[in-house]
């Protein structure tokens, strides 16, 4: 459902110019959770943000169901970006808005059909579990019900691609474990592909069918998860 | 005291009125420009929603140009534009056209500093969801930074409380006109001193507004 080929993207500081990632290969199958893991500075947020072209890649190809979304612009690429739910290390909430406004925005971006706005609204906040915190603001929650918002708001759309970039890297361990439960949840029973980059070996292991590491801008392996983590162990 | 207020005080309700008069009408036409200006100054920089750097450059330009006019100046200069505008140069109404030539600069650059203190990720959060740079514009930067935006408000009609007085000193009308025909010129000190303590608390009246209505609104 996705395939990154011979993607590349290069930095062009005043200093020079810095390779972020070198012909980087990927193939997520659908409904999978793809695990991207190395070190600080290894490119996974430049990866994962060309995957909905936050970044431009400077040149290979990024298939999402066929279609290449590094062809696209404007309208073409905002229609498709609403397929591509992503989530942040920190949240970027709307903090004027309350909760339940929070996870409607995705729906009036999009237009159209605005009937249904309530009850998918609230499903999704008994999804994440956050139906009785609708009307607060973001600042009266803490950080794990932060990303649950952030979550409920990313497949607001029904996307068919959730993207995560080091969204658990901001919370403590039981509130971490809590969230990727959550995620894992959320791709059994809607079947979304997870894309989840982050630094933590502990994160892979808990979710991840499959992995990729990613060192100096090189995808350097990739697989299923339990067949790598002896590797990863030696990497990291 | 009685004296006093039987020779001055419908004069004094006039030139307070008049005075309220300019500040917020002319405060408002501001807005209608300095906000979509503003605006683009933000917008159109490097790495954000519409990177234009020739625009950004242009508008930058404008800006300082009209900025760094005094404004005793500016409001001599623009008064064949404003006699070909209103009809007249002299007059309250007259006095808003310099008033606000003189603040769409400065409400831009407020609003552009609003706009600068939003969290770059949260426009990033917007644009992955597949929203268009107008929709990021207005359903994202303006109500997320509102509070800062009353709060530039509040500013620019305190500004223009005090550049009002001049503007009222060269075309006639509001408190400073006053203060200037009867205390300066007539050395009439008690009633210069009434003037001053009416800015004062017409000032302070605005400021503590902005701030209460920028905290009551403000759910950071
Ligand atoms: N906008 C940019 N301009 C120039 N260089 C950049 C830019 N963004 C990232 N880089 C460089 O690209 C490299 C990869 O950055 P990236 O953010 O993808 O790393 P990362 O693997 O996500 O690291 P971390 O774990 O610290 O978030 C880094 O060396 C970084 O300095
Ligand atoms: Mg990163």
């Amino acid at each position: 459902m996705i395939e990154i080929r011979n993607l590349c993207k290069v930095y062009h500081n005043p200093t020079g110019d810095f390779v972020a990632l070198d012909d980087v290969d990927l193939t997520i199958a659908q409904g999978e959770i793809y695990g991207v893991i190395g070190l600080s500075g290894a490119g996974k947020s430049t990866l994962i943000r060309c995957i909905n072209m936050l970044e431009k890649p400077s040149s290979g190809s990024i298939r999402i169901d066929g279609e290449d979304i590094t062809r696209m612009r404007g309208r073409e690429l905002r229609r498709i970006r609403q397929s591509l739910g992503m989530i942040f290390q920190d949240f970027n909430l709307l903090m004027q808005k309350t909760v339940e406004e929070n996870v409607r925005f995705p729906l009036e971006i999009a237009g159209g059909k605005q009937a249904g706005a309530d009850g998918k609204v609230r499903e999704l906040l008994r999804l994440v579990g956050l139906e009785e915190k609708a009307g607060a603001y973001p600042a009266q929650l803490s950080g794990g019900q932060k990303q649950r918002v952030a979550i409920a708001r990313a497949l607001a759309n029904d996307p068919k691609v959730l993207l995560c970039d080091e969204a658990t890297s901001a919370l403590d361990p039981l509130t971490t474990k809590s969230i990727l439960e959550l995620l894992k949840r959320i791709n059994e029973k809607i079947g979304v592909t997870i894309i989840l980059i982050t630094h933590e070996m502990k994160v892979v292991e808990a979710i991840c069918d499959k992995v990729a590491v990613i060192e100096n801008a090189r995808i350097v392996k990739d697989g299923p998860t339990a067949e790598h983590i002896g590797h990863f162990q030696e990497v990291m | 005291m009685g004296a006093f207020l039987e020779n001055y005080g419908a004069m004094l309700v006039q030139g307070t009125w008049d005075t309220l008069y300019m500040s917020f009408l002319s405060a408002l036409f501001a807005y209608l420009m300095g906000l979509p200006l503003g605006v683009a100054l933000a917008v159109t920089e490097p790495h954000h929603i519409l990177p234009r750097p020739h625009v950004n450059r242009i508008l930058n330009t404008v800006v300082n140009i009209v900025r760094s006019v005094p404004f005793i100046i500016l409001l001599i200069a623009v008064i064949p534009f404003t006699r070909w505008l209103v009809g007249t140069s002299i007059g309250v109404t007259a006095s808003i056209v310099p008033l606000v030539i003189g603040a769409v600069p400065f409400v831009a650059r407020l609003v552009e500093s609003s706009m600068k203190e939003l969290r770059k990720g949260i426009i990033e959060a917007a644009t992955a969801m597949g929203a268009s740079p107008f929709q990021i514009i207005y359903k994202v930067m303006i109500p997320e930074t509102m509070p800062s935006l009353v709060l530039g408000a509040s500013i620019t009609t305190i500004t223009l409380i005090g550049y009002s007085a001049m503007a009222g000193a060269v075309g006639g009308g509001g408190l400073g006109d006053l203060a200037i025909r009867y205390g300066y010129y007539r050395y009439d000190t008690t009633l210069m001193m009434v003037t001053i303590v009416l800015l004062v608390l017409i000032v302070q009246g605005v400021q503590l507004a902005g701030t209460r209505l920028s905290k009551k609104i403000n759910r950071q």
